[in-house]
């Protein structure tokens, strides 16, 4: 079931008022129930690896209560992250693994006939599994007690806002929640709408009639030129960002309406002024994941410059793994990687330059953010491009081939609309970046009628211009 | 047993009636404002569409008539209202009812129907399987209404177009809601075709396969029986597309010709058009394969006034002047050039042999 669907139109509202009504007692397994069916609305044979990764983690869990050694709770501890990683493995690299080892054996001419699979990757897979890891782990640290509440501990992993496309909540912050009473309160109710119905806009308004045009033009790269494909490359920009953070907006909304607090995923990320700020804003759930469970025990900054040069490195190599099984997502992980660290070395003297040739905060602070954009972009081709040929076109098209003229796609309406909508985007950020329109639930005051103009222009922009029916991007991870 | 929420509810009073009145509003004012751009909306596309005048020739057809013909200069030229009743993607399915829509709308103007025909206009694949999307926002009229729903993918998606106007209209049909309440009926593509990318899409078999589907068959016969039932001439206009793409199935395309050469064969006030050879070479006028620049729409249109100028000339505009079957118009007629009754040509004389 889609966030943006009909259908969830209906079960939303179905599923709260069932909450609120039914006994307290009754309410986590409800919930439970209805995540589950929101999962099965897509594929219900792969409920059951849901159940199976629930199972593996909560008894691992258990066991590591009662062991006796440190080496018996290491033992749990690794059989669940194995086990754990096994099912994404399979599910999700076993083919891109598989073509790897097939180029290799065909580059030493030696024989190699392990068959391809027609394996349909489950939604969400990746996400649910971090979940699950996160809990584990922070089992074994002794950061939260057990769970033993085994429906407790399946809403965990499946609660349906969070289920497909995160944020990936960690057990410190979700669990307890699960634990206490949520009583109705319309100041929920209305904060939650309002963030649902600005999810919803940046999703079906902007984030998928920019899909339009970047599908037509990444796909057949050669075809286009340099201009054309960076406007594609710009509107991918945009687009990943209203479709990710519109999915995450209607999904902590959910959740506030139901009375649970989702951790923040985005904080203008398009803003950022360098790669590591754009970092702690893009996705935070993830890059906090790394930071705590890859970044921090390979001993982060406190190491020499080149330990800490290569603990950056392998953190984004493996997020960009994360992303997909293909090379195109590595590569990105590993440009941003050195990105980070080119910022890192060069940004202080590009600072002292900038203040040298007298130039006010306002220009360095703009130009921060423009080069940053830019960086980044650059290492969005790679995420976004079909293969690795497909995004070395771009990239030389793009550096060789800028004053051509642009293609405005089938649509050049639909194009020209892309655009403008994505302005007014930045525009928006602008101004929450400054504290002149709030940001996400924060309580900044607008005067009522801005306020009420915006709800409406809102509910009419996605009645006119709103597509419907498109899977958002981070699904597929 | 007291219900928790009726519980919380109730400890929440006003807060809750607040929240309940200002959601009403916001409802209210939303379906408010909706209906009123729908009419907004809808004035703005008829009269882009020229549904909104007694026109005496009615343009049906698809992204190629929207971009091949220039209403204005057409009207100016001949001196008679004219009407572009063309969405992109439209079937032959979708034009029929374009057609009769038309008719519904002016049932005593139209003299002459141009109708775009090229070698696809029978295939099946390529088009838009969503087209009847187009016709969203004549839903209000039965036929329409019937084929929507017909062909809707969903109960809901046809349910909430009957219930809200503003979902009717996309970005395209919106632009032309602008450009109808701006008069601006020309061509805004400026960039011409890359024939080399075009050789390499057909080398590596990336192109669209001419094929001739029954139904669309079939439709296309009900038009050109509805047509001639009203008593009007149907001209079918086989807009340019470029050469390369049209050698890229010889056979099916000469095919596709013969079977509205056959067309025009069998009733005399059916004539075919075919500006395939005139054009089909002069890359420069063409913004894509299958679509004419600003140019080439200019070029095109002189090309098919001087076609229709003949036999529209006495049998159209001077019939129509004489019986005063358009008092209404004849006011802004008078401004124009006036026409000199002329012998009726022979139609064959625009036949393609």
């Amino acid at each position: 079931m889609l966030f943006n669907s009909f259908q969830y139109l209906l079960f939303f509202p179905v599923v709260c008022l069932v909450y609120f009504t039914i006994p307290f007692r009754w309410r986590t397994a409800f919930l439970l129930l209805a995540s589950y069916y929101f999962y099965m609305c897509w594929r219900w044979q792969y409920i059951i690896l849901i159940m199976v990764q629930t199972e593996i983690n909560f008894l691992c869990g258990l066991r590591m209560e009662h062991a006796r050694t440190q080496a018996g709770r290491r033992a749990l501890l690794l059989t669940a992250i194995i086990l754990s990683l096994a099912l994404l493995f399979f599910f999700k690299y076993y083919n891109f693994a598989n073509d790897a080892l097939g180029s290799w054996f065909a580059f030493l001419h030696a024989p190699y006939h392990v068959p391809r699979l027609n394996i349909v990757l489950p939604i969400g897979i990746s996400f649910h599994t971090f979940q699950t890891l996160s809990y584990i782990i922070d089992l074994y640290r002794g950061k939260i007690p057990v769970e033993r509440s085994f429906i407790k501990f399946a809403l965990f992993v499946s609660f349906f806002p969070l289920l497909v496309a995160g944020p990936i909540e960690r057990a410190n912050r979700l669990l307890p929640q699960l634990e206490r009473t949520n009583h109705f309160d319309v100041d929920r109710l209305t904060s939650g709408l309002k963030l649902m119905l600005w999810g919803f806009f940046k999703k079906v308004v902007i984030a998928d009639r920019l899909a339009e045009y970047v599908n037509q033009i990444y796909p057949h790269p050669a075809d286009y030129s340099g201009a054309t494909l960076m406007l594609a490359s710009y509107f991918f920009a945009f687009q990943i960002y209203c479709d990710f953070s519109g999915y995450t907006d209607i999904a902590i909304g959910s959740a506030r309406v139901l009375g649970y607090d989702l951790m923040k995923n985005f904080n203008l990320p398009l803003l950022a002024r360098s790669p590591s700020d754009f970092w702690q804003r893009w996705h935070i759930s993830l890059s906090t994941w790394f930071r705590d469970y890859v970044y921090f025990p390979l001993g982060g900054n406190r190491a020499s410059t080149a330990r800490w040069a290569f603990n950056i490195m392998v953190v984004f190599g493996l997020s960009g793994l994360w992303h997909g099984a293909n090379w195109t997502f590595p590569i990105w992980g590993l440009l941003n990687g050195a990105f980070l660290l080119l910022t890192i070395g060069v940004g202080p003297y590009a600072g002292r330059l900038c203040r040298h040739c007298g130039l006010p905060h306002r220009a360095i602070v703009l130009l921060q953010v423009v080069v940053t954009f830019h960086l980044l972009l650059l290492a969005r081709i790679f995420f976004r491009a079909g293969s690795l040929r497909d995004a070395l076109i771009i990239v030389q098209r793009i550096f060789t081939d800028l004053a051509s003229p642009v293609y405005l796609g089938y649509s050049s309406v639909g194009a020209l609309l892309g655009l403008a909508l994505s302005v007014m985007l930045l525009v928006i950020q602008w101004l929450q970046y400054n504290n002149r329109l709030p940001l996400n639930l924060s309580p900044v005051r607008v005067p009522a009628l801005l306020r009420w103009s915006g709800y409406l222009a809102m509910l009419l922009a996605i009645s006119v211009l709103g597509k419907s029916g498109n899977d958002f991007i981070y699904f597929q991870f | 047993m007291r219900s928790a929420l009726l519980t919380d509810l109730s400890s929440q009073r006003r807060s809750l009636k607040r929240f309940l009145g200002k959601s009403l509003l916001l409802v209210a004012l939303f379906f408010a404002l909706d209906r009123l751009a729908g009419w907004f909306f809808l004035r703005g596309l008829e009269h882009y569409y020229g549904l909104d005048v007694p026109a005496q020739i009615l343009c049906v057809g698809h992204s190629h008539t929207v971009l091949g013909i220039d209403k204005v200069a057409l009207e100016q030229a001949l001196g008679v209202p004219v009407a572009k009743f063309a969405l992109e993607n439209a079937n032959t399915t979708d034009r029929l009812l374009m057609v009769q829509h038309y008719f519904k709308c002016q049932p005593a103007s139209v003299r002459a129907v141009v109708y775009d025909v090229d070698a696809h206009s029978f295939t099946s694949s390529g088009l838009s399987s969503s087209s009847y999307q187009l016709l969203f926002p004549f839903i209000d009229d039965p036929d329409i209404r019937e084929y929507v729903r017909r062909n809707c993918a969903s109960r809901t998606e046809y349910i909430l177009r009957r219930l809200l106007c503003t979902p009717r209209y996309n970005e395209l049909t919106l632009s032309f809601v602008f450009r109808g309440y701006l008069n601006k009926w020309s061509n805004f593509k400026f960039g011409h075709v890359n024939p080399e990318v075009l050789r390499q899409q057909i080398q590596q078999g990336r192109f669209r396969r001419i094929d001739f589907d029954r139904d669309n068959l079939c439709q296309f016969a009900r038009m050109v029986d509805f047509v001639t039932h009203h008593h009007t001439r149907l001209y079918l206009a086989c807009i340019p597309t470029i050469d390369i793409l049209n050698r890229a199935e010889p056979e099916k395309f000469q095919r596709s010709m013969s079977l509205f050469t056959s067309f025009a064969s069998t009733n005399r006030d059916i004539i075919f058009l075919n500006y395939n050879p005139q054009f089909e070479a002069r890359h420069e006028l063409f913004f894509d394969p299958l679509h004419l620049n600003r140019e080439g729409q200019r070029e095109f249109t002189k090309q098919l006034v001087r076609d229709l100028e003949p036999s529209l000339q006495h049998s159209l505009f001077v019939d129509a002047w004489q019986t005063n079957a358009l008092t209404n118009e004849r006011e802004r007629l008078s401004s124009l050039k006036p026409a000199s009754p002329k012998e009726d040509p022979n139609p064959n004389d625009y036949r393609v042999p």
